[in-house]
């Protein structure tokens, strides 16, 4: 088998069947060389007053862009759309009951559905060389955006796969955020500087950059490039945790934590090198470090509630499975409360690069921590109880997460809508109710207290706590009263 | 034969792990398995040891939780509790090592259309790990033991549904599994393919595999299989031999008494026959088809004999009246299933 690597993989071998073998992909790339090859060499000839060197480089640039188009576009469409139909036709059970490890089959997806692509885009490259060597331009500027931009559609590519393999709409809602992002100039981009970092090579000093005026990988590629693999690995690992197993949780609670330190590092470091990163269309927008650092932190607040999830799942599985008295009992696993520690400790990872322009914040810092904390105490408690009950209702700690974050800032958009007062300003102390505007004036202090805000957080995190622990006590002496008495 | 169904070793939960207990020969286990979703519990604690050589029938209503113990040996399924073990390996979802012996073919088997019948095997060759020189030689082997050689080289979306079976059943034999469960197997196939599929359980049973086949044809069931389980709400209601299964049929009835079922026929229609022979003390369960009716008596010639005088002196024109002999499809009604697929 392994003489015939990488179609030995069984799911790399179908996919490539099903678009008509080596016979059909190599005809369809040797049109697409022969066609391309053909413009160019055309449009070389057909311009006698312009140098045939300059001619070149511009080829050089758009067959870059198809490049591009190639790895993103047709890339991303087509991996989706290969575990789409294998998910539809239930071909993926059929997978699934073969003695294929979990990764060598996600690994065959990526293959199988991109070989199309990949021959393409090795003759782009071919084709980019020769235009770039014509250009009389150094071979490493055609190369290395061409490196980087693979590593990044390889990136891409995992991401779409695990978003599919999430939910079959997961692609699509990718796809819109990406669309929002561009509709608004990339804004999303200036406050959340862990995904500029991760989509560096398309902003900032992008591929295009490095073709025209560099040459090698410098360090902020290469940071990048190992952000790129890291959480590249870990979504790898989640989508192939999801294949074996679709009813069970991408991420373990282990390896969610290790996304979350993943993600905090990547951010912390777009934060501190904000000036390497940042995108260089609207290069004036007035985005502070501040706000950098908390729309950071709530979002780290908010995917640090997928270890916390993972946990409290795992917790509840292996409660039902000892009340059941299963013969293959599970081994106990991390403590939910634990979890909330070790991810609140991770989110909190992001202080020091705050604390670098704001020194002296001890009480602010103190605070953070237990608004952190308890949003992460009212998320475990919330998720446990739904877990608990057999994960009905998950959506409706969603909406409950997302109520407490945006319902105070309505609240007092309403109330200074209502009011008379001129000078009664927009947001009042009700916002600090929420975990966001609490920590908005907590370090962007307008002089209101914080004190309240942060007591409401403790209270519903002690709420839910009690709804936990109390649940089944309740639920007992309500079934005592209806059950029929016994003789 | 020794019975592989222990009775103590079904639907109670009270009982010890199988695993110690497992005859050498044990191909697959199950032990306290359950499968919920949500609050339903498709399948109830089953229990069962299943060795080489035995062919499992499994019978029960839709609904019965039949496709999901099957999808829950093979790991498609996950389990609420309980354990399941191929070949001694522990098995579910996501366990590697026991795939290699387990095949399983659903009631509709998933293919992929576009590709032709041989390149659709040789992709389930690379998925077993087959030895490459073999796979050719293998493929082409099945494909004649399935009497799909002559379609080799035709695209999958050309065949029939009852071909499209056969491809299944080809996919799940094709790396030569120990236990092979089949879901509704002969649904698509003509008669002619039903009797040769009948033959072809039979060579694997007598290899030495064990087998479980879910199915609705009960006629059948009783030619191949070694044991029967009837299913219904999840649980096992009957289990053993074939020949165990059905003489339960003759079970004993509410008054202590054996008791089966009989056919009587009429020489011609008689409008208040269903009305007289519901007098007859001992008669139960009337069912009237014109002038054929089945009901329940005790399973007792001389009593038998005594309700035929019975009959006659009520002047019906009895042209046959005989007890039906103990079958699958009695022991399935007996079962007290009353849908019938």
């Amino acid at each position: 088998m392994a003489a015939n690597f990488p179609f030995s993989n069984p799911i790399a071998y179908a996919h490539l069947q099903l678009r008509g073998g080596w016979k059909n992909l190599l005809l369809t790339v040797g049109a697409y060389a022969l066609v391309l090859g053909t413009v160019i060499l055309a449009t070389v000839r057909m311009n006698p007053g312009t140098p045939a060197t300059t001619a070149l480089a511009a080829w050089t640039s758009i067959l870059l862009v198809f490049q591009l188009g190639i790895f993103l576009l047709f890339g991303c469409a087509t991996v989706c759309s290969a575990l789409r139909t294998d998910t539809a036709s239930r071909m993926i059970e059929s997978h699934r009951l073969m003695p294929v490890h979990p990764g060598w089959a996600v690994f065959g997806y990526l293959l199988g559905a991109e070989s199309q692509i990949l021959a393409m885009a090795t003759a782009t490259f071919l084709l980019g060389l020769i235009t770039n060597l014509g250009a009389s331009s150094p071979p490493m500027r055609w190369i290395v955006p061409n490196v980087i931009l693979a590593v990044f559609a390889a990136f891409v590519w995992i991401v779409m796969l695990f978003a599919s393999f999430i939910n079959k709409n997961g692609p699509r809602v990718i796809t819109i955020l990406t669309f929002i992002a561009f509709t608004t100039q990339g804004m999303i981009l200036f406050i959340l500087p862990g995904l500029t970092v991760l989509v560096s090579p398309l902003i900032g000093d992008t591929i295009f950059a490095r073709r025209a005026w560099g040459s090698g990988i410098n360090q902020q590629y290469a940071i990048a490039l190992a952000a790129q693999c890291a959480l590249g690995a870990i979504l790898f690992i989640g989508a192939a945790r999801k294949y074996r197993r679709p009813e069970a949780p991408a991420f373990g609670t282990l390896l969610a934590l290790i996304f979350l330190a993943a993600w905090v590092a990547v951010s912390a470091i777009g934060i501190d090198r904000w000036k390497e990163f940042q995108p260089t269309f609207q290069r004036d927008a007035s985005v502070g470090h501040l706000a950098r650092f908390l729309s950071s932190l709530a979002v780290t607040m908010l995917l640090a509630l997928v270890p916390v999830a993972a946990s409290a799942r795992a917790d509840a599985d292996w409660r039902r499975r000892r009340r059941l008295d299963d013969p293959a009992p599970m081994r106990r696993p991390f403590p939910p409360v634990l979890a909330v520690l070790f991810a609140a400790a991770l989110a909190l990872a992001l202080l020091p690069v705050a604390l670098r322009s704001e020194p002296n914040v001890r009480d602010v810092s103190l605070r953070t921590a237990a608004t952190v904390l308890f949003f992460l105490l009212f998320g475990c408690y919330l998720l446990r109880i739904v877990y608990r009950g057999g994960g009905r209702g998950l959506f409706l700690v969603g909406l409950l997460v997302i109520l407490t974050w945006v319902a105070p800032f309505i609240i007092d958009l309403i109330r200074h809508a209502m009011t008379d007062a001129h000078d009664d300003p927009v947001l009042s102390i009700i916002m600090t109710f929420s975990p966001l505007g609490l920590l908005i004036e907590l370090w962007d202090s307008k002089s209101m207290s914080t004190t309240p805000g942060l007591a409401f957080q403790a209270a519903l995190a002690a709420l839910a706590a009690l709804l936990y622990y109390a649940g089944p006590l309740l639920a007992r002496r309500t079934d005592l009263s209806k059950a029929p008495k016994l003789l | 034969m020794a019975s592989f169904f222990d009775q103590e070793h079904v639907n109670l939960a009270l009982l010890e792990t199988t695993a110690g207990t497992a005859h050498p020969d044990t191909l697959l286990s199950l032990d306290r398995v359950r499968v919920a979703f949500g609050p339903l519990i498709a399948v109830r604690d089953v229990s069962f040891n299943l060795r080489s050589g035995q062919l499992l029938g499994l019978i029960g209503p839709n609904g019965a939780g039949k496709t999901t113990l099957l999808r829950a040996i093979v790991g498609l399924q996950p389990l609420a509790r309980g354990i399941i073990n191929v070949c001694d390996l522990p098995a579910g979802p996501g366990a590697l090592p026991p795939k290699r012996f387990l095949g399983f073919t659903p009631d509709t088997p998933a293919v992929y259309e576009e590709l032709t019948v041989r390149k659709f095997l040789r992709f389930i060759a690379l998925g077993y790990d087959l030895d490459p020189a073999q796979i050719d030689e293998r493929v082409d082997f099945w494909l004649e033991k399935v009497w799909l050689a002559e379609k080799a080289d035709q695209k999958i979306k050309a065949l029939s549904r009852g071909m499209r079976q056969r491809l299944g059943i080809a996919r799940t034999l094709l790396p030569n599994p120990r236990v092979v469960l089949l879901d509704e197997p002969a649904a698509g196939l003509d008669p002619a393919g039903r009797v040769q599929f009948r033959q072809l359980l039979c060579d694997l049973r007598d290899q030495g595999k064990a087998l479980i086949v879910s199915s609705h044809i009960l006629a059948d069931m009783a030619d191949y299989c070694t044991h029967i389980a009837i299913m219904a709400q999840g649980a096992f209601l009957r289990f053993g031999t074939v020949a165990d299964v059905a003489a339960e049929s003759a079970s004993p009835g509410s008054d202590g008494n054996s008791r089966c079922r009989y056919t009587l026929i009429l020489a011609r229609f008689v409008a208040d026959a269903r009305e007289i022979l519901a007098r007859l003390p001992g008669v139960a369960d009337l069912q009237m088809d014109r002038q054929r009716f089945t009901f329940d008596f005790l399973n007792d010639p001389e009593q038998a004999a005594d309700l035929l005088a019975a009959i006659v002196q009520q002047r019906l024109p009895v042209a046959s009246f005989s007890p039906n002999a103990p079958g699958l499809e009695e022991a399935y009604l007996r079962a007290g299933i009353r849908q019938v697929d």
